[in-house]
C-alpha cells in the first residue's frame, strides 16, 4: 500500500496544480505594468485566497486513507454496461479572465463535455460545448469591498444535460456581492 | 516648555506677563497636533484614535490631537497650516502624505503608514532637517531576511523579483543577502507578460521566493500566478504583508495599524519629553508581528515554530541586526 501511495502522491499534486495553472495563466492584468506610486494598500488590502486547503497536497502521513473500491458487482448493480459509460471520455474547461481598467474584469468560460451516460434516471447525453460570459466591477462601499457582476450563461444556446428532457437555455443574471 | 500647553487665554495672559517681565518667548504657544488621515475607514481611524489616546493618556499636559480627513485639505481648508495653530502634522497613508507634501505647512510633518519608496520620492528635499520625517510601513529587508532564515533554515538560494518600485533597493538587498550567506537570483520584471517566464526561469534556480515590496509585481492580479508557480516548484514565498500569507505565502513580518499608532505616539511623546521639536530621521517600524500559513507549511513538509516562538527568535536577531 504505502509504496504505491508514495508514487502517486506527487502526480496527484501536479495534476491539481496543472489545472489551477491553466486557469491562472490568463489572469494577468494589462500587458504593461502601471508605473504607479506605492501606497499602504499594497501592504494592507486583502488578496484572494490562492492556496486554499483543497488546493494543497496533503502529506501522506496525514492522509486519512479512505479508499472506495469499485468492483465488478458494483458496476453491474449500477446498470452500466462498461466502465467508460460512467463518465465522459473527454472533458475540458478554459476560463479566460482579463482585468480591465477602473476595476473591471471580463471573463469567458468555455466548457466541453464529451458524450456520456448518466447514472440513475439519466440518459445517454450527446457532447456539448457551452460558453459563459461575465463582466464584473469591484468597488468600495464605504469600507466594504463590493462587486457587481452581470453575466450570460450558455451563449451558444440550448444544451441537454443529465436526461433528454433537461434542456438548459441561455440565461442572464446580475449579482451583487460584499465582503465582510 | 509648559507655556506651550496652557489654554489660549492662559497663554495670551502668560505671554503678556513674559513680555512685561522682559522674558524672551521662543515660540507662541501652539497647542495642537493634526493627524491627517487618507480615508475615514477603520485602519486610518484606528491609527488616529490610537495616537490621540496614547499621547493624551501618557502626558495629560500634551497638546490636543485633532483628526482631520484629507478631503478637507483637498477641499481648500489649508490656511490654518500656514499658522502656528498646529505644532506637528502627522499624515496617515499615501494620499494624506501626497496632499500635505503639496501645501504650505509651518509645522514639522511626520508621515506614517507610508511605503519607503513613496516617502523617498516625496521627500527629495526637506528631509533630515528635523522638519520632515517618516515611519515606514515596510519592514527593514534585514528583518524579513532573518525571518526567512528562521522559518527556512538551511535554504540559502533565494529568488527576488524586482520592478519599478523596488529597483532602487535591489542592489542594497543583494549586498545584504550575500553578506548573510545567501546566493541571490535577482530578476527584473518590467512588463506583466514577463512575469510567468521570469518566475519559471528563476524559481528553477533557487529554494524560496523573497518578496520585495513592489505592487507592480505583487498585486491582486498576479498573486495567484506567483503563489501557484512557486508552490508548484516547491519554493515557499517569504512575503511582506499578512494578506499574502492568508493568500498562500509561507510567512511574513508586518506591522499592524495598532502598532503604527504605538510607534507614532512614542515618537511624539519623545519630542515633548526632549523639549526639542526636531523630528528623528525616517525609520522602520519598531513594532511588528509574524504570520505563518500553517497549511502551506504542512503541505510543503516544513516544521515551523509557533508564532510566539518565532516572534521571540526574530526579536533577538532583529536587536542584534539593529
Amino acid at each position: 500500500m504505502a509504496p504505491i501511495d508514495e508514487r502517486l502522491a506527487p502526480l496527484f499534486r501536479i495534476g491539481l496544480l496543472t489545472l489551477s495553472l491553466l486557469a491562472s495563466s490568463f489572469v494577468l492584468a494589462a500587458d504593461d505594468v502601471a508605473m504607479a506610486d506605492p501606497t499602504e494598500q499594497d501592504f494592507l488590502s486583502a488578496m484572494p485566497v490562492v492556496l486554499s486547503v483543497s488546493r494543497l497536497a496533503q502529506p501522506l502521513p496525514e492522509a486519512s486513507g479512505a479508499i472506495t473500491v469499485v468492483d465488478r458487482e458494483m458496476i453491474r448493480a449500477s446498470g452500466f454496461h462498461e466502465l467508460p459509460d460512467a463518465g465522459p471520455r473527454h472533458s475540458a474547461s478554459a476560463p479566460l479572465i482579463q482585468s480591465l481598467p477602473k476595476n473591471f474584469d471580463v471573463s469567458l468560460g468555455i466548457y466541453y463535455l464529451g458524450p456520456m451516460r448518466w447514472a440513475g434516471s439519466g440518459d445517454l447525453i450527446p457532447s456539448y460545448t457551452r460558453f459563459d460570459l461575465r463582466l464584473a466591477h469591484r468597488f468600495k462601499f464605504g469600507a466594504t469591498n463590493a462587486e457587481i457582476a452581470a453575466g450570460v450563461q450558455n451563449l451558444s444556446g440550448d444544451y441537454v444535460d443529465f436526461n433528454d428532457v433537461n434542456i438548459l437555455s441561455r440565461r442572464a443574471y446580475l449579482s451583487v456581492a460584499a465582503e465582510f | 516648555m509648559s507655556l506651550a500647553f496652557i489654554t489660549p487665554i492662559g497663554s495670551v495672559r502668560a505671554l503678556g506677563m513674559c513680555v512685561a517681565l522682559g522674558i524672551f518667548v521662543p515660540s507662541i504657544a501652539a497647542q495642537n497636533i493634526a493627524v491627517v488621515v487618507s480615508e475615514e475607514s477603520s485602519a486610518y481611524i484606528e491609527i488616529a484614535d490610537g495616537v490621540r489616546r496614547m499621547v493624551e493618556d501618557k502626558d495629560p499636559s500634551a497638546p490636543k490631537v485633532v483628526t482631520i480627513p484629507v478631503r478637507r485639505l483637498v477641499g481648500g481648508e489649508t490656511d490654518i497650516f500656514k499658522t502656528d495653530f498646529y505644532q506637528l502634522v502627522v499624515t496617515v497613508g499615501a494620499h494624506a502624505a501626497n496632499v500635505v507634501a503639496k501645501i504650505e505647512i509651518k509645522a514639522p510633518v511626520l508621515n506614517t503608514l507610508i511605503p519607503r519608496a513613496l516617502y523617498e520620492r516625496l521627500a527629495t528635499h526637506g528631509t533630515g532637517d528635523g522638519q520632515n520625517s517618516a515611519i515606514y510601513l515596510d519592514q527593514p529587508l534585514a528583518r524579513q531576511l532573518e525571518l526567512a532564515r528562521i522559518v527556512l533554515p538551511g535554504k540559502s538560494r533565494l529568488c527576488a523579483l524586482y520592478g519599478s518600485q523596488s529597483r532602487a533597493y535591489i542592489e542594497e538587498f543583494e549586498r545584504m543577502a550575500t553578506a548573510k550567506g545567501y546566493s541571490v537570483v535577482a530578476e527584473m520584471v518590467d512588463r506583466a507578460s514577463d512575469l510567468g517566464p521570469v518566475l519559471q526561469r528563476s524559481l528553477s534556480r533557487c529554494e524560496f521566493l523573497f518578496a520585495l515590496p513592489d505592487a507592480d509585481i505583487f498585486n491582486r492580479n498576479t498573486i495567484q500566478q506567483i503563489l501557484l508557480t512557486s508552490y508548484h516548484s516547491n519554493d515557499p514565498v517569504i512575503a511582506f504583508s499578512a494578506a499574502h500569507v492568508k493568500s498562500g505565502a509561507l510567512a511574513a513580518v508586518f506591522t499592524s495599524p495598532e502598532q503604527v499608532a504605538r510607534h507614532t505616539a512614542e515618537v511624539i511623546l519623545k519630542l515633548y519629553a526632549d523639549g526639542k521639536f526636531s523630528l528623528p530621521p525616517p525609520q522602520f517600524p519598531l513594532y511588528w508581528s509574524v504570520s505563518v500559513n500553517r497549511q502551506v507549511a504542512r503541505s510543503l513538509g516544513l516544521v515551523i515554530d509557533d508564532d510566539k516562538e518565532l516572534q521571540t527568535k526574530l526579536s533577538k536577531v532583529s536587536e542584534e541586526v539593529q
